[in-house]
């Protein structure tokens, strides 16, 4: 059995390919849900794409809208008409039937003299002019549908829904494969849905998928979901994605694994869009393209922060080294999204990918279930292909690690990386931690970091060559809120005559006195 | 234009009905439908467009087909069709200059 493709972005997708050749289909939906939009362009498409000319019966819309409508979204319908590859004609349902039984009339001509292979019918619902008894009407459906499959046409059939509580009715057991459009209202925003509900003969993506009304027709963006099994392949790898910061790589046994996913978890400031940066422009000088997906920023604000510290990210993006796609999380569709950064990733070659931050995502479901269904995909889409991704989440407090903001999604991710700050004296200083890393052994100290012109550097262990300033070695509990310093006496950096640290604070007040 | 003169076209321009059903039929010139249907197309009732279709169809600039159940369609004839587009250009002109 041969699917055919209905030339519709994303729904194809979700039907695997297509529709198979033989199905007849219903679209259903309420007012303006797009239905005779998407029923004109299967229709376009199989002439334009497929040489299979087609036919629409309409038994309201006047064809003169129906060509208008088709131009605004670059179909032009009266060419394809002068072309003899379509037909597009108002009637009345009771001729439609007549025709339909009869081998000869204006039908059965129409349908010849073109070479019609696709039908669409706007809309059925009109087919109770002719019949009000529910079994009578349906032997009518019937009839119509098994009559266009004897003439060797797929027949698209438009129907109307008023509400959702009529959605079930005859004509969805009678045809092969049904789509429901639907549209809800959120407080402001409205999305629209696309559903499909049976298609037999194949299987298809279930579930709700969003979708648009563009310039050119309809984008559908399949539902995320969720990876149920362990996929068959995966790619592996040992080479290693550095940062560009050579400490840090040494930290990681050598830099990320290729195909891994990291957790970059830090407080405000912390550093994590920088460090973030960083990997993208040390994938960039590799030749490796990378791509920042930032829900936090605008583009120039990026190029402009980096310019503070040295960083040329504008260049990069001009020579297409790195691309952004930065987008609003207010009324962000993840379907959408998603889609997006994998129509980016295809297109590009990416093979580095940060996203900034994963934290915004939760604000765009309603359901918490489906924040981790969508990181679970995300990750798995990016780890099936190779591309090595960065998470990057936000930690609430300042100091401490009372509670781990990010445990909703930290087991799926092969790498943790955190960046806190730390209170030293009267200063507040910063610490990275890695803490976890499958696939390899890792650095588990805990190590001071600057942010600095050329980005993040991390402090090298000796305290000989950091001046006064000390290394976290001499420090117990760096993570908590309250660190101390443990084994002064042997560090030689006591202050004379005081047997302080330099940069312990006076008195009692010194946050480690009491642990 | 062997079976419709000038004379007779212009005399639609002042056919209300007449002008409406061919200015229907030429912007949907693959419609196909009954008399009843085509005066739901129209707004018009069945009765006001019965008399007016059949003079069209006897001008030819209207096919009509069917036995028990008639239906009508617009000429395929390519000069039939030509003069239709002319008249209607022609309406058009008059009635812009009439609105002016």
């Amino acid at each position: 059995m041969s699917n055919i493709q209905t030339g519709i972005t994303g729904l194809d997708e979700v039907l695997h390919g297509g529709i198979p050749r033989e199905n007849s289909v219903l679209v259903k939906g309420p007012p303006g849900s797009g239905k005779t939009t998407l029923a004109l362009q299967f229709l376009y498409h199989g002439i334009v794409e497929c040489n299979e000319p087609g036919l629409i019966i309409s038994f309201e819309e006047f064809p003169q809208l129906i060509y208008r409508d088709a131009q605004n979204m670059g179909w032009d319908l009266k060419k394809l008409e002068k072309e003899n590859k379509l037909r597009v004609m108002c009637t009345s349902p009771q001729l439609v039937q007549e025709q339909l039984g009869t081998k000869e009339g204006f039908l059965a001509d129409l349908i010849e003299e073109i070479g019609a292979k696709r039908v669409v019918v706007d809309s059925i619902t009109h087919l109770q002019r002719l019949e009000q008894e529910p079994v009578k009407l349906r032997e009518l459906f019937n009839k119509m549908i098994n009559a266009f499959k004897r003439e060797g046409l797929m027949p698209f059939i438009i129907a109307e829904a008023a509400a959702e509580k009529e959605r079930l009715g005859f004509e969805e057991y009678a045809v092969d494969s049904v789509i429901i459009l639907s549209q809800e209202v959120k407080g402001h925003m409205s999305t629209r849905y696309l559903q499909v509900m049976k298609s037999r003969g194949q299987n298809f993506i279930t579930g709700r998928h969003t979708f648009q009304i563009t310039g050119d027709g309809l984008e559908v963006f399949p539902r995320i979901t969720a990876p149920r099994a362990v996929v068959n392949y995966q790619p592996s790898s040992q080479i290693r994605n550095s940062f560009g910061v050579p400490e840090l790589d040494q930290m990681l046994g050598g830099g990320l694994i290729e195909g891994n996913s990291l957790l970059l978890a830090g407080g405000s400031g912390a550093g994590k869009s920088l460090l973030g940066l960083q990997f993208l422009m040390q994938g960039a000088a590799v030749g490796e393209p990378g791509l920042l997906v930032d829900l936090e920023e605008h583009p120039s604000q990026i190029t402009r922060n980096a310019a503070t510290l040295g960083f040329d990210f504008e260049e990069l993006l001009h020579q297409e080294k790195v691309f952004t796609l930065c987008t609003s999380p207010v009324e962000l569709d993840l379907n959408e999204h998603f889609y997006i950064i994998k129509k980016m990733v295809k297109e590009k070659g990416i093979k580095r990918v940060v996203i900034d931050t994963i934290s915004n995502y939760e604000g765009c479901v309603d359901d918490p279930a489906l924040y981790k269904d969508y990181i679970h995909a995300l990750i798995n889409y990016f780890k099936n292909n190779g591309i090595t991704s960065v998470h990057i989440t936000e930690v609430d407090e300042l100091l401490g690690i009372n509670t781990i903001t990010f445990h909703k999604v930290s087991f799926l991710v092969d790498a943790i990386i955190l960046l806190r700050y730390v209170e030293l004296g009267t200063e507040l200083r910063k610490a990275l931690l890695v803490v976890k890393m499958r696939g390899g052994a890792h650095d588990k100290d805990i190590r001071e970091y600057l942010i600095e012109e050329n980005g993040i550097q991390l402090r090298r262990i000796d305290p000989e060559e950091m001046g006064k300033k000390l290394s976290f070695q001499h420090y117990n509990g760096i993570l908590s809120e309250t660190p101390r310093s443990v084994n002064r006496a042997n560090s030689g950096q006591l202050l004379p005559g005081t047997g302080r640290h330099p940069d312990e604070r006076q008195g009692d007040d010194y946050p480690g006195k009491n642990c | 234009m062997s079976h419709v003169t000038r004379e007779s076209l212009q005399s639609i321009k002042k056919s209300g009905v007449k002008m409406q059903l061919l200015l229907f039929f030429y912007n949907n010139p693959f419609t196909v439908d009954d008399l009843e249907g085509i005066s739901m197309w129209v707004g018009m009732h069945k009765k006001e467009i019965t008399r007016e279709m059949e003079e069209l169809c006897q001008m030819r600039l209207l096919v009509k087909r069917g036995t028990s159940h008639s239906y009508y369609r617009m000429t395929e004839n390519s000069q039939l069709v030509e003069e239709v587009q002319k008249l209607i250009k022609e309406f058009y002109a008059q009635r812009k200059t009439k609105a002016s």
